[in-house]
Order: C-alpha cells, then sequence, then structure tokens
C-alpha cells in the first residue's frame, strides 16, 4: 500500500494554535473589559440614587423644620439656609454628594408649607456656546 | 538479490517532529484554555453581579417611591412600631422594607423607609429615604 506524504508540515498546527488562542483571548478580554465597565457604571448610578436620596431626605427634614417654625410662628429664615423671598416662598437648596442640587421652593403664607417647586438639577449651570458655526437659514 | 533488497527498510522515527509539535500544541491549548476560560467566568460573574445591582437599584427606587407616595400604608406595624413588609419584584429579587414614623413634627410626620436587597450570593443592597407627611394630607 502507497503512503502519501503529510500535506501537513511542521509549524502549520502551531499558526493555527496561535491564530486560536490570540482569538480566544481577545474575546475574552474584551467581555471582561465590557462587564467591568458595566459594573463601573452600574456603580455610578448606585452613587447617584444613593446621593439623590440623601439630598431628598433632607429636603423632608427641612420641610418638616419649616413646618414646625411657621406652627411656633417663627420666621422660616430661622431655619439655617432658608431664605424667604418676596412673594411669600420660601426656598431653599440641597447640595448632593454627586455634583447635583435639590432646590425647593414653598409658599409659606398659609401658616405651613405647601411645596411649589422641588427640581433636583446639576449644580453647575451650563454656558451657551456661541452659535456661529451653525446655519442660520437662506 | 538486488541493492535494494540489502538496505534495509527506513524506519520512521519513533520521535516524529509532526507528533511531537502537536503534543506540544496540545499541552500549551490545554494551559491556554485553562485561562482563557478563568478570564471569560471572571467576566460572566462582574456582568451578573453588576446585572443584579442594577436591578435591585431599580427596583428599590420604585418600591421607595411607592412607600413615599403613601407611607402610611395598611397601617400594620410590628410591637417596635415599624411597618415591615416585603416586595416580591422578581424571583430572585425581594425588596425588604421598614418603615418608622417620627411624629415629632408639629405639623405631620416624618417617616423614616429603609429599604434592603439581599442577593442570592449575600450581598446587601440598601436604600434610605424620608417622606414628610403634613397632618394635613393625612386627614380626609
Amino acid at each position: 500500500m502507497k503512503q502519501y506524504p503529510s500535506r501537513m508540515g511542521v509549524g502549520a498546527s502551531s499558526i493555527l494554535l496561535i491564530l486560536v488562542i490570540v482569538s480566544l483571548t481577545l474575546f475574552a478580554s474584551l467581555s471582561l473589559i465590557q462587564a467591568r465597565a458595566d459594573a463601573a457604571l452600574t456603580r455610578k448610578t448606585a452613587v447617584s440614587t444613593a446621593a439623590y436620596y440623601e439630598a431628598d431626605a433632607s429636603a423632608q427634614q427641612m420641610i418638616a423644620a419649616l413646618d414646625d417654625a411657621l406652627q411656633q410662628g417663627e420666621s422660616p429664615e430661622t431655619i439655617e439656609g432658608v431664605q424667604l423671598q418676596a412673594d411669600k416662598t420660601a426656598a431653599f437648596s440641597v447640595t448632593a454628594n454627586d455634583g447635583h442640587v435639590l432646590r425647593v421652593v414653598a409658599d409659606v403664607s398659609s401658616g405651613r408649607s405647601v411645596i411649589l417647586s422641588y427640581r433636583y438639577e446639576s449644580a453647575e449651570g451650563w454656558a451657551q456656546e456661541s452659535a456661529g458655526t451653525l446655519w442660520q437659514g437662506g | 538479490m538486488t541493492d535494494s533488497m540489502l538496505i534495509p527498510p527506513k524506519k520512521r522515527g519513533f520521535f516524529n517532529p509532526v507528533l511531537i509539535e502537536l503534543t506540544i500544541v496540545i499541552l500549551f491549548f490545554a494551559l491556554s484554555a485553562s485561562v482563557i476560560v478563568r478570564l471569560i467566568v471572571a467576566a460572566n460573574a462582574t456582568a451578573r453581579a453588576s446585572e443584579y445591582e442594577s436591578r435591585a437599584i431599580l427596583a428599590m427606587e420604585i418600591v421607595a417611591e411607592q412607600v413615599k407616595a403613601d407611607p402610611v400604608g395598611d397601617n400594620v406595624c410590628n410591637e417596635c412600631g415599624a411597618r415591615v413588609f416585603s416586595v416580591a419584584v422578581d424571583p430572585d429579587l425581594t425588596v425588604d422594607c421598614v418603615v418608622t414614623s417620627d411624629e415629632s413634627p408639629l405639623q405631620g410626620t416624618l417617616y423614616d423607609i429603609e429599604l434592603t436587597v439581599t442577593s442570592p450570593l449575600g450581598k446587601v443592597y440598601a436604600l434610605d429615604a424620608e417622606r414628610y407627611l403634613p397632618d394635613a394630607e393625612v386627614a380626609p
């Protein structure tokens, strides 16, 4: 019986192995990087959520203190951080530890606080950029 | 008798280079595969943990807003004066809630809401919220 020489020379399996290993390592690394990025995003979400509820709890306590002050006939400004506006509203803000601020405006003219505005917004104001690069029409 | 019959047939060597290379390749592949499988398992574990944490945070936020909307609820409190209940969001995700009331404000009640989720792996996620409810809103 005639034996045919092997077509696969020395080194072919090594090259194949290198390709397979490089591919597998690449996919495994990518999946690990993606999973870590997801985990980092989840941690940021958790920190942001905790910061919001912490600020919200502080605001609720200040509203309770505001009601107490109004019940006792004291000025809302006796509470630290509360400012009485000209339109008989009391305003205060609670800074969250993630760069946001909770701004609360309450009507205090009726002897108890009635919430008019409860806004959780970025502490940094936004700067309008020049619109010179935009097409203005015509 | 010819010359070719006198020359002994050439034996194929026991250490064939191709076989040696294949053996080395298989061993190296096994070694590499063990490392790569560990990487994939670590990625899977990280992804599952972060996915569970995301769901837990979302579930706690939903329950917190529900409780803040109606902190009194059925008003069934335990002997400590706290309302304790659980909300099953998913088969593997249950939010445990403890609502305690503080009657010290003069014109209302301050409710403290403590939410926890315990993962199947034993990790505990917690979220605290508060809600001030004036008496005028409680009364019908």
